[in-house]
């Protein structure tokens, strides 16, 4: 899974956190990087996790072009209240699922469901399954 | 002049001897090869001008070394080692021991702490004593680490290539690249030989 917040802190916080979970995760902070690595290799990633405001492009944008790349990768929006983004906006624009901020690490696996070979993995969360 | 080594390896027994005798025409070197054959030389004429003793030999420790500096009080007596760690320089000094020569040292190094400790005087490489002794804490940037940026950085330290690593680990190529990209800044280093050499010293290898 690739994890994509220019917030170090936050990607890192996340990555190890879902890492624990059972997920296979890498995180970057800069959009551009994602998407060059997903170009380069389409099939390295199966999920994407991107905040969605950051500096040199969005995480939509960044969904919608690595999906020309990589159009099986599952896409989770992460964003804040303040953004003003309704899900139904989000998911039309690409996204699968959408968090909103603050994240819980448990509210994003479910939102992924299981990780292959995770134990204690909670039910997916109706909202989303 | 007479002068006792201790020391279980032949071939450093007798170099030493040759040198000491060679320095000290009337010297007498007598030579033992454990704790119990230094003792049983001892018993037999104690009067020794120099004790060399091999830190490492059957019986030894920091209090044997400490015992002898007792039996023998009114003679120099130093240890004569392959290793010379910090601690190991820090436990001979601290059993009381006049001086600590490095088997790596020099004939000149060898003859001046020769000289030195004949004359009453010490030689102890400070330098070493200086040294740090090895951290057992666990580094920041390793605390931050996750497991996987962990089993790649181990990756690098043993000097793999990213598709080397990736083929252990069972990842992308371009997957290493960018868990690489969290290691250096994780570690605050710009190469991969450099985070090599501080993930070696950290001990993860």
């Amino acid at each position: 899974m690739l994890i994509v917040d220019d917030e170090a802190e936050i990607a890192d916080v996340l990555s190890i956190g879902l890492e624990r979970l059972g997920y296979a995760t890498v995180a970057v902070q800069d959009p551009l990087i994602a998407l060059v690595a997903i170009e380069e290799d389409p099939h390295a990633f199966d999920m994407l996790l991107t905040d969605l405001q950051m500096p040199t492009m969005s995480g939509l944008e960044l969904i919608r072009k690595a999906r020309q790349a990589a159009p099986h990768l599952r896409a989770i929006l992460c964003t804040g209240n303040a953004a003003g983004m309704t899900e139904a906006e989000a998911r039309s624009q690409g996204a699968d699922a959408v968090l909103y901020k603050p994240i819980e690490i448990q509210l994003v696996a479910n939102a992924l469901g299981p990780a292959p070979g995770a134990v204690n993995q909670s039910a997916h969360n109706p909202e989303h399954s | 002049m007479r002068v006792l080594i201790a020391d279980d390896h032949p071939l450093y027994r007798e170099a030493a001897a040759l040198q000491i005798r060679r320095l000290y025409l009337e010297a007498q070197v007598q030579e033992v090869a454990s704790l119990s054959e230094l003792h049983a030389a001892a018993d037999q004429a104690p009067d020794f001008d120099l004790i060399l003793v091999d830190y490492h030999m059957p019986g030894m420790s920091a209090a044997a070394l400490a015992g002898l500096v007792q039996e023998f009080p009114s003679t120099p007596l130093a240890v004569i080692s392959g290793v010379a760690g910090n601690a190991d320089v820090l436990a001979a000094a601290r059993a009381g021991v006049r001086g600590y020569i490095p088997k790596t040292s020099t004939s000149e190094y060898f003859a001046r702490a020769l000289q030195l400790l004949l004359a009453g005087g010490t030689s102890i490489p400070t330098e070493v004593l200086m040294e740090q002794p090895p951290s057992h804490k666990t580094p920041a940037w390793l605390a931050k680490m996750s497991v996987r940026e962990k089993e790649v950085l181990r990756g690098v330290a043993l000097g793999q290539s990213n598709k080397e690593i990736g083929r252990t680990l069972g990842l992308a190529e371009v997957t290493i690249k960018l868990h690489l990209r969290n290691v250096f800044r994780k570690m605050s280093v710009k190469s991969r030989s450099e985070a090599a050499v501080k993930a070696v010293k950290a001990g993860l290898s």
